[in-house]
């Protein structure tokens, strides 16, 4: 098996060795790849073996051809392609291999990426937003295809209708929040409303086309019933303003949300949830019977906090993050039981206010492995729990 | 000085093609691109990448990013060029060359 070898800054000058014969293995890796030198007098096809079918019938491999004195880069070799991907040469005379990896940036550094510390189906770092004017309008989804994006259309709104204010302008960009130590983040701000039973805030979603509206079953998860259980969210933010016009930190506020009712939904997490509960880190749901876990825990807006939510029947949990005001780091997680749902649809904002650095969504039971490294990720990004001046100043 | 176009991997095999290098050069920021160098000179040379001001720390310059390539087979490769490596006046990442005789480069995106 050829080992990855990591280009960086102090150069990589590439060790290639021999082709021990015409069979070999690489680890998949999005960001890794095969180079293949052929010093020999003739030509060598590599061959990638694709594993798989599609319609009974078995993918065809991949042929490469190097011709003699030439080289070939071959990759990315995605986990599509198995835990390992094997290679075939058509002979070893002549050839020689690497296995080649580009680090992602934030590895160079010692830390890595938001997308890279967990098996994520979406995953969205506010680093990435694309702005107009200050706001956010797209936060790229860097491990699947779902952005971001404005929440336009039409949604009833606790006796008003957003449409009437739609498309709802982007969260105002940070680009670095003492929230969160400096990382970019983003604030939904209130903006002015008529005839609202409560105030709207500026949002983002993953579930719209930019068209139609989050309520619109075309644009969930899995249309038209959402990602069954198990699943899991993990968000890095922070409480913002209050969801009560002239109201204080006391009253509800969620930073991550969703709404629709019909055939289940997704985890609303936040603080005191509307109607419901102390003011402690809650997560609950509004689909077919109000459920909730709540921590131990008493949120604040002086907190930038991780939460992590596992949504898995009696297997639920959730969890939080937090560092107290002399800076120690601290993890409650509560487990509990929440109903049958599946997640349809998540937003941000709306009938919320949060600061939010970075979300994701994973598919399947979380790997504790990969918890751990967005608490350790995370932790960085955490100050000590203290009163900051709302953002921008 | 010339902007150098990233040449993307495939799984169907990149044959890279490789430039003349210039004294200097420069590329769009993107975490998938490294630069390859070649060299086939007798002499060794210096590629540097320029470390814009953006990353200054506690008032001073952080040093520019410097790898020596070997004479006559030296090949290097340097990356990810992260946007950190920006110059936030031209949004590009700027690579200096000690010498430019017998050099060649490639931008390679995976």
């Amino acid at each position: 098996m050829l080992a990855y070898q990591p280009i960086g800054y102090v150069g990589y000058d590439g060790t290639f060795t021999p082709a021990p014969g015409t069979d070999d293995t690489v680890p998949t890796d999005t960001r890794g790849f095969l180079w293949v030198k052929n010093t020999g007098g003739v030509s060598r096809t590599v061959t990638v073996t694709v594993p798989g079918t599609s319609f009974s019938q078995p993918l065809p491999d991949v042929a490469i051809n190097v011709p003699a004195g030439t080289e070939t880069l071959i990759g990315p070799l995605p986990p599509g392609l198995g835990a390992l991907v094997s290679v075939n040469y058509s002979s070893a005379a002549g050839i020689s291999a690497a296995a080649v990896r580009l680090p992602f940036a934030g590895e160079t550094l010692g830390f890595p990426d938001w997308v890279d510390l967990a098996d994520w189906e979406h995953s969205w770092d506010m680093a990435h937003a694309q702005l107009v004017d200050g706001r956010a309008v797209n936060v790229t989804d860097r491990s699947g295809n779902r952005p971001l994006r404005l929440m336009p259309g039409e949604a009833p709104l606790l006796g008003a209708d957003i449409d009437i204010y739609g498309p709802l302008p982007g969260p105002i960009w940070l680009p670095s929040s003492p929230r969160f130590n400096g990382r970019p983040a983003l604030v939904c701000d209130r903006f002015p409303t008529v005839g609202s039973a409560f105030p709207l805030f500026a949002g983002l979603t993953p579930n719209t086309d930019g068209v139609t509206g989050t309520e619109d079953s075309d644009n969930f998860f899995n249309a038209p019933n959402g990602y069954p259980q198990p699943y899991w969210v993990a968000v890095l933010g922070r409480i913002g303003l209050p969801d009560a016009v002239g109201g204080t930190d006391e009253d509800p506020a969620g930073i991550w949300d969703a709404q629709h009712g019909d055939v289940g939904t997704g985890p609303t997490i936040g603080r005191k949830i509307v109607g419901i509960g102390a003011p402690n880190w809650q997560v609950s749901n509004f689909g077919p019977g109000l459920v909730l876990i709540t921590a131990a825990h008493t949120a604040t807006a002086n907190e930038t906090v991780l939460v992590l939510c596992c949504v898995n029947g009696a297997s639920s949990f959730l969890e939080v993050t937090w560092r107290d005001a002399a800076g120690t780091l601290l993890t409650l997680r509560q487990t509990g039981t929440l109903l049958a749902w599946n997640y349809l649809e998540c937003f941000a904002g709306w009938v919320h206010g949060p600061y939010l650095s970075a979300a994701g969504i994973g598919l399947g039971v979380p790997d504790e492995a990969d918890l751990d490294l967005i608490r350790a990720w995370s932790a960085r990004w955490i100050p000590p729990a203290r009163s900051l001046p709302s953002e921008p100043s | 000085m010339a902007l150098l176009a990233p040449q993307q991997i495939k799984i169907t095999g990149l044959a890279p093609v490789l430039a003349a290098a210039n004294a200097a050069d420069t590329v769009a920021p993107d975490d998938r691109v490294f630069l390859l160098y070649r060299n086939t000179n007798a002499a060794t040379r210096n590629i540097t990448v320029v470390t814009p001001t953006k990353l200054d720390q506690y008032g001073q310059a952080l040093p520019d990013i410097v790898v020596t390539i070997a004479a006559t087979t030296g090949e290097e490769r340097i990356g990810p060029m992260t946007q950190d490596l920006a110059d936030p006046s031209t949004g590009l990442i700027t690579v200096n060359l000690s010498a430019t005789t017998d050099v060649t480069v490639a931008a390679i995106r995976i």
